[in-house]
């Protein structure tokens, strides 16, 4: 149920996103979605990481003896 | 308690969109309403030869009320003659209706100069000086109802999905 969530959040965030640069190029303001692009991947990555450092911990505590 | 959280959230990044929006379109109506005081100011001068406090008066009676609380501090600022010259009385005018408006740095520069060839010389000179800044005020309403076509779905659009984004982030 969790995972689902991530996955979920994740997802809803890159639509948001996508969304926000649909509008910024219709508005005709060029630069704008190349940031917008990278302040998203940034918090996906956030998300991930932390998931991934949660993920090293488990395989961690299993192979220590 | 968190999902109040998030609906305070959206609420705001949505208000703080249409907020924007809203500002945008009462500096258009403003500059619009400026164009057209000085339309009746420049008529006042032309046609009616009305010396300028008076033809303060009637600009403050005829145009809209936000308008017309400059021209109307102008018009006491005119008639106290604390202030040194035309230039400082209309700035302060500006200055002490700031809060009510909605216009830009750049608008207040064209504005300020109005100030400074107020009572100037002769009709024809002070008519010529309220013409070029007709002129200037309409090249740059003119931008900024275009920026406002432009730009107005755009900040209600952000707003929203921006806070949709900040209550998925939470969630």
């Amino acid at each position: 149920m969790v995972d689902m969530m991530l996955i979920l959040k994740i997802a809803g965030i890159g639509f948001v996103l996508w969304a926000i640069e649909e509008i910024l190029n219709q508005a005709g303001i060029k630069n704008a979605p190349k940031y917008v692009g990278i302040v998203g991947t940034v918090i996906i990555l956030l998300i991930v990481v932390q998931q991934v450092a949660l993920f090293f911990e488990t395989v961690q505590t299993m192979f220590a003896f | 308690m968190k999902i109040i959280g998030i609906i305070i959230i959206l609420i705001a990044c949505t208000a703080m969109g249409y907020i924007i929006d809203s500002w945008q379109k009462s500096r258009v109506d403003e500059l619009e309403d400026l164009i057209y005081a000085f339309e009746i100011l420049k008529g006042e001068i032309d046609y009616r030869l009305t010396p300028i406090i008076e033809a303060c008066q009637r600009v403050s009676e005829m145009t809209s009320p936000k308008i017309s609380r400059v021209f109307e501090c102008f018009k006491r600022y005119l008639e106290e003659r604390e202030l040194l010259d035309t230039k400082a009385m209309w700035k302060e005018a500006l200055k002490v209706n700031e809060d009510h408006l909605h216009l830009t740095f750049e608008d207040y520069k064209v504005l300020n100069e109005f100030g400074g060839v107020v009572g100037y010389l002769d009709k024809e000179m002070q008519k010529r000086n309220v013409e070029l800044l007709i002129n200037k005020l309409i090249k740059i309403k003119d931008e900024a109802k275009e920026k406002y076509q432009r730009t107005s779905k755009m900040y209600r659009g952000i707003g929203i999905l921006v806070g949709a984004c900040i209550s998925i982030v939470l969630i």
